[in-house]
C-alpha cells in the first residue's frame, strides 16, 4: 500500500497515457481532462460487502420486475402503489416502449446503483443508475496498473480480483443475445466516456461501433464489420441515450441514431442494454418508491436504506419539508449528474423564498433529503492524508442471476467543502478494494 | 347512431429538386380498428423502397416502415380502402391507461397566454368574440365544412350533447370546445408542425393541428385526460386532426376546428399524446434537396344496396 502512495503519479502519468479521461461540458464548451486518481483505496470487508450484495440484488432484482411491469401490466400503478403521476409525468417514461417485452425479461442488465456512508456505520442509496451507467472500466485499469506498480500489494492482502468485470459483461450480453454479435455503440469520441467504450470492446470481444456502421434491414439489425462484410446484430451495448437511439422512433434531429433500430427491438429480434425506457425508474422522483417495489414484487423487507426522502406531492412531506428548509438538501427530479442540488442552509433569503414558490408551485419536480453526513475517506494530496467526501457505485449485473462486481467505482470531491462527488461536477477516483476474509 | 361505409384514398407525394439516396421513412397513414370504426379492407403501395415491414407503436397505432436506398427523387405513398365508421359514438378504453393522456407534453404545456385564456374561461368572463369567422382563403376546411353540414344536422354537436347532461369532463370539454371554436382563428400556413399550443395561443390563429392540440391542452389543465388524433375527414382535402376526451370511462371524439362531435363522417389513424405521437410521415435522407410534398386525401360514403 506504500509502494501505491508512492507510485501515485506514476499511475496518473501511466492513466493519461492509456486515455483514462473524462470529459465535461461547461459553457457549451467539450472539455476532457483526466479523471484524478487517488491511491489511497477504500477497503470493504467481506462481512459488510455481503451485507451489500444482498441488498443490491433484492433491490436491483425488484427495479427489474418493475420495468417489466409499468410497460406490460402496470399492476403496482393499479394496486395504488405509485400514484400515475409519478410514471406518466415522467421524463423517463417512453410511451414508445408500451407493450415491449424485453428478451429473457430484463431490462437493467447493468446497474449502477450509487451509495454513501454515513459516520454511523449505515450505508444508504442515493441513487440508481438504469439507463447507460458508465465508471466501470475506471477501476478496472486503475487495479491493473496498480498490480503492476506494487505485486506485493496484492499478494499479501486478500482482495477480491476486480478483472472479471468484462467478464462478467460478456455473460450478459450472451445470454439476453437474439442471434447475432455483440456490439457496443458508442456515440463517438467526443463523448464523456468514449475510453471506456473502447476499452470494454476491447475487454469484452464485442465489436465498437458508431451510429453510422449500424443499419436495419427489414426486422433484423446489422452492423458492417473491418471488412465491410454485413454482420447480424444480437446484443447491442448502446451507449448513447434513449432519445438519440432512432430519429424515426425518438428525436427526429438524432444524427448518430440507427433508423428503425427501435422497431426491431419492439420485435425482440435484438436486446438492446439497458432497455430503452428505464429513465422511469431512475427518476428521482420513483427513487421514494424502491423499497415500496421490493415489498411489493418480492414480499421481501427492503434491505438497502433509502436516504430518508420527502416528496412534497404529499402534503405531510410538504410540511416537513417547508419547515425544515435549513436542513434539507432539494433534488430537482428532472437534473442529474450532481446538477439541480440546493442546500436549503445555503441559499440567501431571497433564493430560498423563490425555491418555496417554486416547491408548492411544482411539488411534483422536486425530492427533498435530509442532509446525510457521510464519511471522509482520506486521499493523498502534496504528500499529506486529506480527508474528502467520497460514494460509491457500484455495479449489478443481471442475466439469468444477479451479481454484484466486487470492486466499484469510488469517487471523491475534491473540493473540501463538497457533498457533491459526480464526475461531471470535477472529481477524482479511488480504488475499491472487497476483502475476501 | 349513424353508421357508414367510406371508402378513402390517402396520397403522399414528395418531389425533390435533387436526387436523394439512404432514405429512411415511417409512415402512419392506415386506418386504426376501434369500437368507433372497423377497416374492411386496405391496400398499400410505396414506391420506390428497397425493404418494407410494418408493425405498430406503443399506442397500437398502424406503422409502415422501411428505407429507399437508392438515388430517386419521387417518393410516393399511397393508401386506399374502405372503414365502416360511426360504429358507436364512443372509443373504449384500451390496454393503455386513460392517466397518459391527464398530463402535459412540451407541445401541449402551457404558457403565460394559454394560463391568461384558461382562467378567463374558468372565471365565464365573456370573451370578445369578434373572430368567429373562417379566414383560411386556400384553406378549404370551412368551405368543406360547409358541404358537409348540409343534411347532416343529425350528427351536428347540439345532437350529440343531448344526452350527455350527467357526464361532467365532456361537458366541460365541449365548452372548451365551444370556446376555442369562437375565440380561435383558423388560418391556414399560419403555424406549422413544430408549433406549440402556447405558440398558437399567442398568435390566435392556427390550423386543425392547433385547434387539436389547443383543446388538450384546456383539458389537460381542468384535469380532464385527452389526447391527439389525425385522421381524415369526408370529402377531399389534406389529413385531419381532432381531440378525444375521457369522460365516464370512454373516449369522445371532439373537433374542435368544426365545432362537433368527429363522428361517422371522421376515420381515425392514430392517437398519442400530441402531434409528434401521430406523425402521419417522418422521414430522413442523405444529400441537401429542397423536398416538395403534397397530400391528397379523399374520402367519400359508399352507397350499399341493401
Amino acid at each position: 500500500m506504500y509502494d501505491l502512495c508512492r507510485d501515485a503519479d506514476a499511475i496518473n502519468e501511466q492513466l493519461a497515457r492509456y486515455g483514462v479521461k473524462f470529459g465535461i461540458y461547461k459553457n457549451g464548451v467539450f472539455k476532457e481532462q483526466l479523471f484524478p486518481f487517488d491511491a489511497i483505496p477504500r477497503v470493504i470487508d467481506a462481512d459488510e460487502f455481503a451485507y451489500l450484495e444482498r441488498g443490491l440484488k433484492q433491490r436491483v432484482t425488484a427495479l427489474n420486475c418493475f420495468l417489466a411491469d409499468i410497460y406490460t401490466d402496470k399492476k403496482i400503478v393499479k394496486d395504488g402503489v405509485i400514484p400515475p403521476e409519478f410514471i406518466y409525468s415522467s421524463t423517463g417514461y417512453l410511451a414508445q416502449c408500451e407493450g415491449v417485452r424485453t428478451p429473457k425479461g430484463i431490462a437493467s442488465h447493468i446497474s449502477g446503483i450509487d451509495l454513501v456512508q454515513s459516520k454511523d456505520g449505515t450505508w444508504y442509496v442515493l441513487e440508481d443508475n438504469l439507463r447507460v451507467p458508465s465508471g466501470a472500466s475506471y477501476p478496472l485499469i486503475a487495479r491493473e496498473l496498480c498490480r503492476r506498480a506494487s505485486p506485493a500489494t496484492f499478494r499479501e492482502m486478500k482482495i477480491e480480483d476486480n478483472r472479471n468485470y468484462a467478464g462478467l459483461l460478456k455473460q450478459v450480453m450472451d445470454y439476453v443475445n437474439t442471434g447475432g454479435d455483440n456490439v457496443i455503440m458508442t456515440p463517438g469520441r467526443y463523448n464523456a466516456a468514449f475510453f471506456e467504450h473502447s476499452y470494454l470492446a476491447e475487454k469484452t470481444g464485442a465489436a465498437l461501433v458508431t451510429g453510422s456502421n449500424l443499419f436495419v434491414e427489414k426486422d433484423m439489425l446489422y452492423y458492417l464489420d473491418y471488412n465491410g462484410k454485413k454482420q447480424r446484430v444480437g446484443a447491442l451495448y448502446r451507449r448513447l441515450s434513449d432519445e438519440y437511439l432512432d430519429p424515426m422512433n425518438f428525436l427526429p434531429e438524432s444524427v448518430i441514431g440507427v433508423p428503425h433500430l427501435f422497431d426491431v427491438f419492439r420485435k425482440g429480434n435484438v436486446a438492446i442494454l439497458n432497455a430503452p425506457g428505464n429513465g422511469v425508474a431512475d427518476d428521482k422522483g420513483i427513487y421514494y418508491f424502491v423499497p415500496k417495489m421490493v415489498k411489493y414484487y418480492l414480499g421481501e423487507d427492503c434491505i438497502t436504506h433509502n436516504a430518508p426522502t420527502y416528496l412534497p406531492y404529499y402534503e405531510e412531506d410538504r410540511k416537513y419539508v417547508l419547515d425544515r428548509f435549513d436542513e434539507i438538501v432539494i433534488k430537482d427530479v428532472a437534473e442529474a449528474g450532481g446538477y439541480g442540488v440546493v442546500f436549503g442552509n445555503k441559499l440567501t433569503r431571497k433564493e430560498k423564498e423563490d425555491m418555496i414558490a417554486l416547491i408548492k408551485h411544482e411539488p411534483r419536480r422536486f425530492i427533498a433529503q435530509d442532509v446525510i453526513d457521510f464519511i471522509d475517506i482520506d486521499i493523498m494530496e502534496n504528500g499529506e492524508r486529506t480527508p474528502r467526501k467520497a460514494d460509491l457505485r457500484a455495479f449489478v449485473l443481471t442475466d439469468g442471476d444477479v451479481s454484484v462486481w466486487k470492486s466499484g467505482l469510488t469517487r471523491f470531491s475534491r473540493n473540501p467543502d463538497s457533498f457533491i462527488v459526480n464526475s461531471s461536477q470535477g472529481g477524482g477516483f479511488k480504488d475499491t478494494w472487497v476483502l475476501s476474509r | 347512431m349513424c353508421e357508414k361505409l367510406l371508402e378513402f384514398s390517402y396520397e403522399m407525394r414528395s418531389e425533390f429538386d435533387r436526387e436523394i439516396t439512404r432514405h429512411d421513412f415511417r409512415l402512419m397513414c392506415l386506418p386504426r380498428n376501434g369500437a368507433c370504426q372497423r377497416v374492411t379492407d386496405v391496400r398499400w403501395r410505396v414506391s420506390p423502397y428497397t425493404w418494407l415491414s410494418n408493425g405498430q407503436d406503443g399506442f397500437g397505432n398502424a406503422c409502415i416502415y422501411g428505407a429507399a436506398s437508392d438515388h430517386h427523387s419521387v417518393f410516393v405513398v399511397r393508401v386506399t380502402g374502405h372503414v365502416r365508421t360511426g360504429l358507436s359514438e364512443a372509443e373504449m378504453p384500451d390496454r393503455i391507461p386513460w392517466e397518459v393522456f391527464l398530463y402535459q407534453t412540451p407541445v401541449t404545456a402551457p404558457g403565460a397566454f394559454v394560463i391568461r385564456y384558461y382562467e378567463k374561461l374558468c372565471s365565464g368572463e365573456p370573451l370578445s368574440g369578434n373572430n368567429t369567422t373562417f379566414v383560411g382563403s386556400t384553406g378549404t376546411e370551412a368551405d368543406r365544412l360547409g358541404e358537409l353540414s348540409q343534411g347532416q344536422t343529425e350528427t351536428s354537436a347540439p345532437a350529440f350533447r343531448a344526452g350527455q347532461e350527467e357526464n361532467c369532463a365532456l361537458r366541460r370539454a365541449l365548452y372548451f370546445m365551444d370556446c376555442l371554436h369562437r375565440d380561435f382563428v383558423y388560418q391556414s400556413g399560419a403555424t406549422d408542425t413544430y408549433t406549440t399550443s402556447e405558440q398558437a395561443m399567442e398568435k390566435g390563429c392556427g390550423v386543425c393541428q392547433d385547434f387539436a392540440q389547443l383543446l388538450i391542452t384546456l383539458c389537460r389543465m381542468d384535469g380532464i385526460a385527452a389526447r391527439y388524433v389525425a385522421g381524415m375527414l369526408a370529402g377531399e382535402g389534406e389529413t385531419h386532426a381532432w381531440a378525444e376526451v375521457y369522460s365516464d370511462g370512454r373516449w369522445y371524439a371532439l373537433d374542435p376546428t368544426h365545432n362537433c362531435a368527429a363522428d361517422g363522417r371522421y376515420i381515425k389513424l392514430s392517437h398519442g399524446r400530441d402531434c409528434r405521437d401521430c406523425l402521419v410521415n417522418r422521414g430522413v435522407y442523405f444529400n441537401p434537396a429542397r423536398e416538395t410534398q403534397t397530400v391528397r386525401v379523399s374520402v367519400r360514403p359508399v352507397s350499399e344496396k341493401e
